[in-house]
């Protein structure tokens, strides 16, 4: 029995694995269906513009084949020119119906694509920095780009050819049948065995489609890193060696969107054996007809050939486009995990901007990173009093920076609360009444006026040049032939990291709030800039409260008080001095 | 369009492939012009009471056109993502060089931009553009033959209808597109760029409460995007219907001047569905043409910025090989006269610099913050040549060097250290690929990594950087440290080691250093004196100049 158990555990396990996935399937479906709603209006208007485009052929068909048959018979222009002219209009309103119906077709995906980036852009911003940790830039690039990507091919293409490859064969047929009854039961056999034969390719796309979406993300995601690495790779001279992963990845891409291409071309081509196949058969059958002189006659036998291309044209471009919807439904699954994490999140809203100084208070404050080694805070306890300028110190890793992601509402706490003024902060609450500035700041593409501005737009001129002259920003800057008005972060000049460490403390000062958070702010800084920066955060804490994690003894010096974290304990929260001061 | 020639010739490589595919393309063609020909035939003969001739080879040319079609689709599509894994790989390899100097101000998100979607905008300039024009131009050439037989008069008239939908429409299809093209190009870069610098800079975006405007910003960039994308969409849209009509046309043309021409034609009447039949089949060669042309200008777009990445001129490259000289045994550094200033900068990083390390010296640099301290280090290392004066490296000239040699010499231990998205190991191997698990353990040992290594969850497996495990500050830096002990160079050049540090740490730091130093060439940089205890001499310099030697 105990032996038994196990292996009938698994065949369970893996039995709701399958079911688990098969809902999860049907989840992305439903859920790309539900985004397409609001494109609703727009698809059924390029899909009844491609349907009136689809009757046309109708007319086409007959009017080609009253012209070749006359032609045939010896009919001179004058006699074909009425027909001629009445098919050359059918065909002009047919054509700019098919226009119309594509182009209505791509604004709805147009709209679509934009709601949903919009959505993804919001997600990332609620998520914040903490989610981000435990994913790769690159490959969340690729879902807001190349995955919402496929929600064009979903919306614009798939979603109209889907509706009207039923309808528009369903509609010839019945002038098919009126004109020969043997034509119409061939095609309404093969158009009966095209569901069968998607199906039996369509299986395997799916899977395929989310292994390229996989194999893209991946790509992606070593390139950023692998680009950003490339200075240290090179000094190793391990450059050229890393050739070998992006060849590894790039090829890996390659050979997953090769896959998915292979089911697209054999599901179309399917569908052309299926329509050429039942061209042949009703052409043979037309033809032994007409020898042996029996019904349709001529005209009706050109009208039947010319208008079984048109009964498999929308189905050929359902073969086509198959592969859409399977690139969507993949593309959904990176697309629903941002979502999904943005919606456990539970929503915060920035409260009102605090006036004066706050009192912060740590009480018992745990926090542990998922698959985190050890928790980076450990009961933490401390308070620091309104307008108090306290140094947090400690050994680098020992907390001090993830009591600031706290404050932040960056990280939650696992245990214990963060107060501010006697509230709880969570989330984005009190970041309306913080000035901020962290050890790696990234600056954005734009100017470096712009830059500073980050944390308040409509900061004056002259308060933005006293920030970054307080801050140390100018002694670079004005050696830069456009000053603050130079462009810089990506596609523009790149700062080194104790430039960009200023211009993150710049942006603090601007920002003008009462509690603020310095992590590590005179780094990088040699004697003179650091006294000249402190002398400016001795300015800039008057009314205010502070709070700097630091190594300076000199930071240290200035404080009213210390507090000091030890493997995520704080260990004196007091007046002290720092060893080796 | 120099552009896309120079990406044309790297698909060189894949050329058998291409001619197969152009190969079957023809075939397919040319099989869906014999079964519409033959069907026109039957046609005509049941309407002359004549016999069915043919019906087999009907089937044949059926058969035939669908798998010849099926294989082009693959051959055609595999030469293409072939290229263009080859190109990712070639622009990677021609960024190698650039980097640091050249690569200046992207930091990722462009260049991604380059890599992903500059290159998959390339596949239409294979796959789209080559095989059809070629394609379209031999069905012209056998319709007019064909046609010919008949009447040449109203092959003349099919032509020229013909070069209407295969050059005029196309011709007004890439008119239209070029600007368009290059828009949807820029726009989507910057919209790349922009959710980059999102996710990159969400802690100070989040704490300035500048979300929302750099969600504007994106969206921005993704309304340009798409509002080009959706123009593209009208032109092809357009030049789509334009093909048709005049595909059509033609067909009532050529059956209306059948009428007018009537038994003068041989074969009189009946052969009139012969030539409408095939005109309609090779019409199918053009309808592809505008689309392809029509994309040029963002193929266009695209191979420029490609380009731009893979052709910027290096900083500085090998010398040419009868001037590269051998590694010399020697470790001595020195600088002579050098002045430097950064591109575009009217000031001199480094004026006048006279410093020289002999071998197992080591030479402490003081200075302020941007006193030209990184930009020494990065002439010894030789990210730049200098404007004048000349960097050594025992007496050989840094330019008559190969780089790769003289980065081999040399270990930098610095606070820009990447640790890469990868694991333990890996981050280890790109000092020394072939170390085993014992010595990778031995130097996070000595750089004081033991027990970070031993909580580590999967040991030297853990994956680190981006998405895996973060490291604090002063771990980033011992694994830094690791990787310098591991490379085992006789040259060290420390770059702030310790900055960012707490005391402690940086002690500790210092002291895994130390044994390293010893019978080693240093020279270190930063404005903190503790980190240049060690030096046998420490110079100061200030706005780019030597003040105390």
């Amino acid at each position: 029995m105990v032996e038994v158990l196990p292996s009938t555990a698994d065949d369970v396990g893996a039995l709701s694995d399958v079911s688990d996935r098969r809902a999860e399937e049907r989840r992305r479906r439903r859920w790309l269906t539900g985004r397409a709603r609001v494109a609703l209006p727009a698809v059924a208007l390029s899909i009844a513009a491609g349907f009136v485009a689809g009757l046309l052929a109708v007319a086409q068909a007959f009017l080609l084949a009253r012209l070749i048959a006359g032609a045939i018979g010896g009919a001179g222009v004058d006699t074909l020119g009425p027909t001629a002219a009445l098919a050359v209009g059918v065909l002009v309103a047919r054509a700019g119906l098919s226009a119309l119906s594509d182009i209505v077709a791509a604004s709805a995906a147009s709209n679509v694509k934009r709601a949903v980036r919009a959505d993804l852009v919001a997600a990332l911003a609620h998520l914040g920095p903490s989610w981000l940790k435990s994913r790769r830039t690159g490959a969340v690039t690729a879902t807001v780009m190349e995955q919402v990507e496929t929600l064009d091919g979903f919306v614009a293409r798939w979603l109209p050819v889907q509706a009207l490859a039923t309808a528009i064969p369903v509609a010839l047929l019945v002038p098919a049948f009126m004109v020969d009854a043997g034509t119409g039961w061939i095609l309404l056999a093969a158009g009966a065995l095209v569901p069968l034969a998607m199906a039996a390719v369509g299986w395997r796309t799916g899977m395929a489609a989310r292994r390229q979406m996989t194999a893209m993300q991946r790509m992606s995601g070593v390139f950023l890193d692998r680009l950003q690495g490339l200075t240290t790779l090179k000094l190793f001279g391990a450059a050229e060696r890393e050739l070998a992963a992006i060849r590894d990845v790039a090829d890996g891409f390659r050979a997953s969107t090769m896959a998915v291409l292979r089911l697209a071309f054999l599901s179309s081509t399917v569908l052309e054996v299926l329509a050429i196949g039942s061209l042949a058969l009703v052409a043979g059958r037309l033809a032994s007809a007409l020898i042996t002189g029996g019904a349709p006659g001529l005209e009706a036998a050109l009208f039947l050939l010319i208008l079984v291309p048109e009964v498999f044209l929308p189905l050929r471009r359902l073969g086509v486009h198959y592969h859409d919807r399977s690139a969507a439904a993949g593309a959904a699954e990176g697309m629903l995990e941002i979502l999904d994490a943005a919606a456990r999140q539970p929503a915060t809203t920035a409260r009102h901007r605090l006036e004066r100084a706050p009192e912060v208070v740590f009480d018992a404050v745990s926090l542990a990173y998922p698959g985190g080694r050890r928790a980076a805070l450990d009961g933490a306890s401390f308070r620091i009093a309104p307008g108090e300028t306290v140094a947090l110190v400690g050994e680098s890793g020992s907390g001090k920076s993830s009591a600031i992601a706290l404050l932040m509402g960056y990280e939650r706490p696992t245990a214990g609360t963060v107060r501010l003024d006697g509230a709880a902060v969570e989330g984005a609450v009190a970041r309306a009444s913080i000035a901020w500035a962290g050890q790696t700041p990234r600056i954005v593409a734009g100017s470096l006026a712009d830059n500073l501005r980050l944390g308040r737009p409509d900061a004056p001129d002259e308060a933005l040049r006293a920030a970054a002259d307080a801050c140390r920003v100018l002694e670079f800057a004005e050696r830069w032939p456009e000053g603050l008005a130079t462009i810089v972060g990506e596609g523009g000049r790149g700062l080194s990291g104790g430039e960009a460490r200023r211009v993150a403390l710049a942006r603090a000062f601007l920002r003008d709030a009462p509690l603020v958070l310095l992590d590590e702010p005179t780094a990088n800084l040699d004697r003179d800039s650091e006294a000249a920066v402190l002398d400016a955060i001795d300015r800039l804490r008057v009314g205010r409260t502070v709070l700097i994690a630091t190594h300076s003894p000199e930071v240290v010096r200035r404080a009213d008080r210390v507090i000091r974290i030890e493997a995520g304990r704080v260990t004196v929260a007091a007046r002290e001095t720092v060893a080796g001061d | 369009m120099t552009d896309l020639l120079a990406l044309l010739a790297l698909a060189r490589k894949r050329a058998g492939w291409m001619a197969i595919g152009a190969i079957c393309s023809l075939v397919a063609t040319a099989a869906g012009i014999a079964v519409l020909g033959i069907a026109g035939s039957l046609i005509a003969a049941a309407a002359t009471g004549g016999v069915l001739a043919g019906l087999l080879w009907l089937r044949a040319f059926a058969v035939a056109r669908i798998g010849a079609r099926y294989l082009e689709r693959l051959t055609t599509h595999e030469a293409t993502f072939r290229v263009l894994a080859d190109l990712r790989l070639w622009v990677f390899e021609r960024a190698i060089p650039l980097a640091p100097a050249r690569l200046g101000g992207w930091r990722g998100g462009d260049l991604m931009a380059r890599l992903v979607s500059d290159i998959d905008a390339l596949d239409g300039l294979y796959i789209r553009l080559v095989t059809p024009t070629v394609v379209a131009v031999l069905t012209a050439v056998g319709l007019t033959f064909l046609l010919g037989a008949y009447s040449p008069a109203l092959a003349a008239v099919v032509i020229a209808l013909m070069a209407l939908a295969g050059i005029g429409v196309p011709a007004l299809a890439e008119r239209a597109g070029r600007r368009v093209g290059a828009e949807q190009v820029a726009a989507g870069a910057r919209l790349r760029v922009g959710v980059v610098d999102l996710m990159q800079g969400m802690a100070d975006l989040a704490a300035n409460e500048a979300l929302g405007r750099q969600a504007a910003t994106i969206a921005a960039a993704e309304a340009d995007y798409e509002a080009a994308q959706f123009r593209q969409t009208v032109i092809a849209s357009l030049s789509a219907a334009a093909t048709v009509v005049v595909a059509q046309l033609s067909l009532v043309a050529l059956v209306l001047g059948w009428a007018a021409l009537g038994p003068a034609i041989a074969g009189g009447g009946p052969a009139v569905a012969v030539a409408a039949l095939v005109t309609l089949a090779a019409f199918e060669a053009v309808a592809p043409l505008p689309l392809a042309w029509q994309m040029l200008g963002r193929t266009a777009a695209a191979a420029r910025r490609i380009r731009e990445l893979a052709e910027a001129t290096p900083a500085v490259s090998d010398p040419p090989a009868e001037r590269r000289r051998p590694v010399p045994p020697s470790t001595a550094l020195a600088l002579e006269g050098v002045r430097f200033s950064y591109p575009g900068s009217p000031v001199a990083a480094l004026e006048r610099i006279d410093l020289a390390v002999a071998e197992g010296g080591r030479l402490g640099i003081a200075g302020p913050s941007g006193a030209g301290k990184s930009t020494l280090l990065a002439m010894l290392l030789r990210f730049h040549d200098p404007d004048s004066g000349r960097v050594t490296l025992g007496g050989v000239d840094l330019r008559d060097l190969a780089l790769a040699d003289v980065h081999a010499r040399i270990g930098v231990l610095s606070q820009s250290t990447a640790i890469l998205a990868g694991s333990l190991r890996e981050n280890l191997a790109i000092a020394a690929p072939d170390a085993d698990d014992a010595a990778l353990a031995g130097v996070l040992e000595r750089a004081g990594l033991g027990p970070f290594l031993a909580a580590l969850p999967d040991g030297l497996d853990t994956w680190l950087g981006e998405a895996g495990v973060t490291v604090s500050g002063g771990e980033a830096r011992r694994i830094a440290l690791a990787r310098v002990l591991l490379k085992d160079a006789p040259i060290l050049l420390l770059d702030e080691p310790t900055e960012g540090l707490d005391a402690d740490t940086e002690r500790s730091v210092l002291a895994a250093l130390r044994p390293a130093l010893a019978g080693r060439t240093v020279i270190a940089i930063s404005h903190r004196p503790a980190a240049l205890d060690a030096m046998d001499r420490v110079v100061r310099i200030e706005g780019g100049r030597i003040v105390e030697a």
